[in-house]
């Protein structure tokens, strides 16, 4: 029950009248910018002259944002009706909307790593691709890509704990993803419109990915908790995974996806308690036939 | 190079100064009597209303080696957490909070006041991996302990009675593998492990596959010590160690060389992080304290000293030779566990830990360590250390001082911890505090006394120009109603100097270089040396994978050893 309310105060958007900040870059960047204080709680309330003062670092170099940035119009006197945008090749750029707790930022254009990293509320837009870790670690808000995006949607970092990953919010990619989409996730939904790679899930705890693509293979590797849910084809299910049930559709989030499904829980390597829900289309992976004999077998002696 | 550190108010357990305000002269990296420098071409540091102590001392902190080396490497979320940024020309970047990295280990210690500092367990076939990290600490001086306990010859001699091979042996790896002084960690597990057993072998229990106790490992190594007169008593990691009822086996290990004990002047035996082997009860759920106990059998016995393995709340990362133990751990603490096996020599296990206030265990290891400190009687002999990073990281060195030195800062902390745990403990029935003249002799004297420096942890004449100065005028400060003063004076030394040069100012690093690597050279009667090394060779030969001429270090190998020579 508590999860489906707190789905529901996710849901009610807050209609606002931005104020609009607009960045481009003056150069095209050679080296990695360090980013973090693109957001709008650093912007909100701000002169731009204040605002191009903001220390940002260029390689080991740090530098004021109006070095590196045009920068105009004003921002909003919080971070609620403030809107950034930034236009331009950004995919040096990183950890642009870090730890954000409300407020838009637009980008158009491709842009790099850790976008959103750790963001706690308010939108992110993306009309171009994304680098790694788009979302990792995200507490709360919405990310939404119009391209591809890199490794590690929404995940924890290396070497952290399964479940330090996102914890709540929203991804949605409408384009391809890279590996291990939602990385060490514990709740909140990554929906994914193209194909990933390997690894889908893996260390997860809980919380919803939904592919509409393909996947490369080892979906939810280690997961104890949450679904992944696949419409496109797979080329395998890892062997620690049992078949339980067929399902028509299931809900991810916000969309409905249709099936029908298996479903497989699992991974008995995490947890032998096997937590994890692993949906796989049914008409797409005629390869998994051989699974739907297990499902009758038990059936008919529990019969 | 002159200083002159005017003013001060000196606390120097070794030379009886308590408190004095005194002028301290330095010349050429040793302290002098005031005459003998120039007024004109010292350099002031004025001093006056400030706390002067001599460097700090470290005898139980991994900080160097190959187990070191492996927790940085499967631990890369602890280095995202703290980065040192590179100052150009003055100080080296580096990462880490419970695995920092080399250089950083340096500039946090001297930034605290800390000039000397041992790696207490390293496999001597890996020891030249140690002396390459040590060798890139800045700043302060090192040592390391290798470990003997398990070592396939040393077993072979105590089989056979053997001491005086057996004293020339360890006399000989000390010297060919540079260290100072005789760790013993849970005495032969990591030979039974090598069979997969070993796991909470007790100290009369028969090590598998050999004819000999962990009794006999320790007694025939303590025997070997005192016959050599190493300048540092036997360093003991006891058995059961993380074992509910646990301290019963403390006690036995701390009583089986008391015979041994004739007179010396320094104690005879080391326990190490006793707060690890100070459990009573009979499981994880009634875990009690056995510090009582324990501190009975210090109070009333002089052949032991301990220091205290003091648990800090946060993160860990459990590093030790202990290898079943931490097996066990991992399976405890789900997460990462990495196991190391030395060939002949040695076993280690890496498990990243939490210590949460919410946990009974925790918090009961938490009093166990403060109570041990506290109810030792004798400063001389008990030595607050968080065997970083097994208990927390050195860096919280100055929170566990203050919660020796006041009752109102435990209290704090015991309000906030599992309340169960703190109505079984005897934490809070503790009246004692420390002042600043125990915290030096527990910080500085003391350890520098029983490692055998004999330059260091004092600020007489001719002792080596190890000074911290802290800005904190003790007094005007009561260490028992103004904690948070005395943690923030220690936290950031108002200055440190070592070896005659300034290195930290106002709490900032200011210089880079490289301090020394102490080793130990005893010596053996030539004839029974050789006799030794002519039944080694063979063994070597046909066991190791290394041959011995590679084993052995040249001192060319190290950047500034300084070899101590003793006669036995």
């Amino acid at each position: 029950m508590s999860e489906k309310k707190k789905k529901k105060e996710e849901a009610v958007e807050v209609k606002v009248e931005y104020k609009e900040v607009k960045l481009k870059p003056k150069f095209t960047f050679t080296v990695p910018v360090e980013a973090e204080r693109i957001t709008p709680d650093n912007f909100a309330g701000k002169s731009l002259d204040e605002i191009s003062k903001l220390p940002i670092y260029e390689g080991n170099t740090r530098r004021a944002l109006g070095d590196l940035f045009n920068i105009e119009g004003s921002p909003g006197s919080s971070a609620l009706d403030t809107l950034i945008t930034i236009e331009g090749d950004l995919s040096k750029v990183r950890r642009i909307g870090e730890k954000m707790t409300n407020g838009k930022i637009v980008i158009k254009g491709d842009v790099g790593h850790y976008v959103g990293f750790s963001m706690k509320g308010g939108s992110i837009e993306i009309h171009g691709n994304a680098g790694l870790w788009l979302g990792g670690k995200m507490k709360g808000g919405t990310i939404e890509v119009f391209g591809n995006v890199g490794d590690c949607v929404g995940g924890a970092l290396r070497g952290e704990l399964p479940g330090k990953g996102m914890k709540k919010g929203t991804i949605i990619i409408h384009g391809n993803a890279g590996a291990e989409v939602g990385r060490g996730m514990s709740g909140g939904t990554i929906i994914v419109d193209g194909s990933v790679g390997p690894l889908p899930g893996v260390d997860m705890r809980g919380g919803n990915i939904g592919i509409k693509g393909d996947c490369e293979g080892k979906p939810g590797a280690r997961m104890a908790g949450g679904r992944v849910i696949i419409v496109g084809k797979v080329p395998a299910i890892l062997p620690s995974f049992y078949i339980d049930d067929i399902r028509e559709s299931i809900k991810a989030g916000p969309e409905k996806l249709t099936g029908p499904f298996y479903v497989f829980i699992g991974d008995v390597l995490a947890d032998v308690k096997c937590g994890g829900r692993l949906f796989v289309s049914i008409p797409n992976n005629p390869h998994l036939k051989h699974y739907e004999e297990l499902l009758v077998s038990v059936s008919d002696e529990e019969a | 190079m002159q200083i002159l550190i005017k003013n001060g108010i000196v606390y120097d357990p070794m030379n009886n100064v308590k408190g004095e305000k005194m002028d301290i002269a330095i010349k050429d990296g040793k302290i002098v009597p005031d005459t003998e420098i120039d007024p004109k071409k010292a350099e002031v540091i004025d001093a006056s209303n400030k706390l002067v102590m001599a460097g700090g001392v470290d005898l139980h902190s991994h900080i160097a080696g190959p187990k070191v080396n492996t927790g940085r490497v499967m631990r890369p979320e602890d280095h995202y957490k703290t980065f040192m940024k590179l100052v150009l020309g003055v100080r080296r970047s580096g990462t880490g909070k419970t695995t920092p990295s080399t250089n950083i280990i340096g500039y946090k210690y001297a930034r605290m006041g800390w000039t000397t500092v041992v790696e207490p367990a390293t496999p001597p076939m890996e020891t030249r991996h140690t002396h390459e990290e040590l060798d890139d600490i800045p700043i302060i001086d090192k040592a390391c302990f290798p470990l003997f306990d398990s070592n396939i010859f040393v077993l072979d001699f105590i089989e056979n009675k053997d001491y005086d091979k057996l004293a020339a042996f360890i006399a000989w790896i000390l010297d060919a593998v540079k260290g100072w002084a005789i760790k013993i960690v849970d005495p032969g597990v990591a030979e039974a492990w090598a069979w997969g057993k070993g796991l909470g072998l007790n100290l009369d229990d028969v090590i598998p596959g050999r004819n000999l106790t962990p009794r006999e490992i320790v007694r025939g190594l303590c025997k070997a010590n005192e016959m050599l007169k190493l300048p540092h008593p036997i360093h003991v990691h006891c058995n059961r160690l993380g074992f509910p009822g646990n301290y019963e086996v403390t006690i036995k290990t701390m009583d089986a060389v008391s015979d041994l004990y004739t007179g010396q002047e320094r104690p005879i035996i080391h326990i190490t992080h006793v707060q690890f082997t100070g459990y009573a009860g009979t499981g994880w759920a009634n875990l009690d304290t056995g510090a009582d106990e324990i501190a009975d059998y210090v109070n009333a016995h002089k052949h032991v000293s301990l220091d205290l393995g003091q648990v800090i709340f946060g993160d860990a990362t459990t590093m030790t030779a202990d290898a079943p133990f931490e097996f066990a751990l991992y399976h405890m603490a789900p997460g990462k566990w990495a196991g190391g096996e030395v060939e002949c020599e040695a076993a280690s296990g890496i498990v990243p830990y939490r210590y949460k206030k919410s946990n009974y265990v925790n918090s009961i290891q938490w009093c166990i360590g403060l109570e041990v400190a506290l109810l030792v009687k004798d400063p001389w002999r008990v030595f607050p250390t968080t065997d970083h990073p097994n208990a927390g990281p050195f860096t919280r060195y100055p929170e566990m001082l203050v919660w020796l030195m006041s009752k109102k800062a435990r209290e704090e902390i015991l309000s906030k911890i599992n309340r169960r745990a703190a109505k079984k403990a005897i934490l809070p029935t503790i009246e004692r505090e420390y002042d600043f003249y125990e915290v030096a002799i527990a910080t500085r004297a003391a350890q520098a006394k029983i490692l055998g420096f004999k330059d260091k942890g004092h600020l007489g004449v001719g002792a080596d120009a190890d000074v911290a100065i802290y800005d904190l005028n003790p007094l005007d400060v009561d260490p028992s109603r103004q904690p948070d003063v005395v943690v923030k004076a220690f936290k950031r030394a108002y200055c440190t100097i070592k070896g005659g040069e300034v290195v930290v100012k106002e709490g900032k690093v200011v210089k880079h270089f490289y301090g020394s690597t102490y080793y130990v050279k005893a010596q053996v009667e030539e004839d029974l040396l050789k006799s030794t090394l002519g039944e080694v060779e063979p063994k070597f030969k046909s066991w190791y994978t290394v041959s011995l001429s590679n084993y052995v270090m040249s001192d060319k190998e190290l950047r500034s050893p300084v070899p101590v020579s003793i006669k036995p």
